[in-house]
């Protein structure tokens, strides 16, 4: 059965998602189920905002090629010359043709229809036989401006970001609050230790019932009773950012944020989640500790925070260790994780560190695997045509209605 | 166009992705080439895989070549 609504019934649904934590509803199942719905996020959830697509260390040396598939966008990741990470459209400025099918490093990208070649700038390098058999110069072209299409990207925290329609505030502005939060760790260098520090997740959901599920401890001690055993729900409090009225409740009396307005009619990047005053889990046996980022307040020697950088991006931090999960969403009920977890020190890369490193990612790897049944079963629920989108607990699900309101602000947007 | 080089090694080449062979190859028939024409495509195609196999050399070559004749910006 459709879960489907006419334009009027879509605004008054949305409309119902905005309003104050304590009165609203959820999102509604079209949100949830609709090829549609999905399809008119493209533009304006993703493409109107910093979307996750991949991680700079899947790109690793100079003139590195990686091709993605975002939402249906073919690009390419690349690192050019001066190691910079830049992405462009994954097709050829003559006629169309894909660009790269497979990652690898490759000294120039050339079209395999007729050789037209590319720099990693996305400048045109040649054009062959363009004017005639031998002759490489056609008037039409210009070498200088008939490159590849390049997308407005950025990376931090280890993720590439993309703005799809170029029309988002720059990143660093749109993202100003969270890197004043997080400026301890911005700009720290991180340390991808290969194949044992990353995972992924394919999950028969909405790319959305991850980011929920993220943003809130409500769940933790009824889902995840091993992280209970040393961070007990009452240790954690609630991030937003955001022009909510601050919440009631124990879990958000600690350090709720509220600070700068994210509705419809502001551009700025909004984030929720939760943090946590007692992260300090025993990974060793003689107590032996990862060595932690410089210059870290000593506030990080037991707090750590988990924030969902809307749309598509779960980051945590640690004094030692941060993770990134990019959501791929790949249709209205199919989404993908991509989990890495960074060090804080390139010594942990070492042989002497492989257990440590690899107990702390089966531990993450438990508890993102704990949450799948939450999500899945949440995704069956949506297709429940009586249900209203859902009330919100308002002392403890304010960090997920802000994202519920975000989301439907950017799908309310003309 | 009378073939400069030898197919059988070209099109081993060009099979193997071995573009520096490939490239130094057309770049010998460019150089060999009785007209001008003929030396253009070989060049060109020596262009190509000069880049793909990051052969600066090769690429100077060639590049320098086609520039001269105006076949190149």
């Amino acid at each position: 059965m459709t879960q489907m609504l006419n334009p009027e019934e879509r605004r008054a649904a949305l409309s119902k998602v905005v309003g104050d934590v304590d009165v609203a509803l959820g999102l509604p199942n079209e949100a949830y189920l609709e090829a549609d719905y999905f399809a008119e996020e493209k533009k304006k959830v993703f493409g109107a905002s910093w979307a996750g697509v991949g991680f700079a260390k899947d790109l690793p040396e100079a003139l590195w090629v990686q091709p993605i598939d975002f939402l249906g966008e073919p690009l390419i990741l690349v690192r050019d010359r001066q190691d910079q990470v830049r992405v462009f459209y994954n097709v050829c400025r003559h006629r169309g043709m894909k660009l790269v099918e497979e990652p690898g490093k490759m000294n120039v990208i050339r079209c395999p229809y007729h050789s037209w070649s590319y720099d990693h700038g996305g400048a045109l390098k040649i054009t062959p036989h363009a004017g005639g058999p031998g002759n490489n110069i056609c008037g039409r072209l210009e070498k200088d401006v008939t490159g590849l299409i390049e997308v407005r990207s950025h990376v931090f925290m280890g993720v590439i970001f993309v703005n799809l329609d170029g029309q988002a505030p720059a990143f660093k502005e749109a993202n100003a609050k969270l890197l004043e939060r997080w400026s301890e760790f911005a700009d720290q260098p991180l340390t991808h230790t290969g194949e044992d520090s990353g995972f992924k997740l394919s999950l028969d959901t909405n790319w959305k019932l991850a980011v929920e599920n993220y943003c809130e401890s409500y769940h933790l001690p009824w889902v995840h009773p091993s992280l209970n055993s040393y961070s007990r729900l009452e240790d954690h409090y609630h991030i937003m950012q955001n022009d909510e009225p601050q919440a009631s409740g124990a879990a958000s009396q600690v350090t709720s944020q509220v600070t700068s307005q994210v509705t419809s009619q502001v551009t700025s990047q909004a984030f929720s989640g939760q943090g946590t005053l007692v992260y300090s889990p025993m990974l060793a046996e003689d107590g032996r500790r990862f060595p932690a980022f410089d210059a870290l307040d000593a506030k990080w020697d037991k707090q750590a925070e988990y924030v969902a950088l809307y749309p598509n991006v779960l980051l945590g931090v640690h004094k030692d260790h941060s993770f990134a999960i990019v959501i791929e969403p790949k249709g209205p009920n199919q989404s993908v994780e991509h989990i890495e977890i960074f060090y804080a020190k390139p010594e942990v890369a070492g042989a002497d560190w492989q257990a440590m490193r690899a107990k702390n990612t089966a531990m993450w790897k438990l508890v993102f695997e704990e949450d799948v049944f939450v999500v899945e079963g949440m995704q069956k629920g949506r297709s429940a045509s009586g249900f209203d989108g859902g009330v919100f607990a308002p002392a403890m699900d304010a960090p997920t209605h802000l994202f519920h309101r975000w989301a439907a602000s950017k799908m309310l947007a003309e | 166009m009378a073939p400069v080089m030898s197919d059988a090694v070209l099109f081993r080449a060009l099979e193997n992705g071995d573009h520096k062979t490939a490239a130094q190859l057309y770049m010998q028939a460019a150089e060999q080439a009785g007209d001008s024409d003929a030396a253009a495509f070989y060049a060109t195609h020596a262009y190509v895989h000069a880049l793909q196999a990051g052969d600066t050399a090769v690429e100077q070559r060639s590049g320098g070549l086609l520039r001269r004749m105006g076949r190149l910006r």
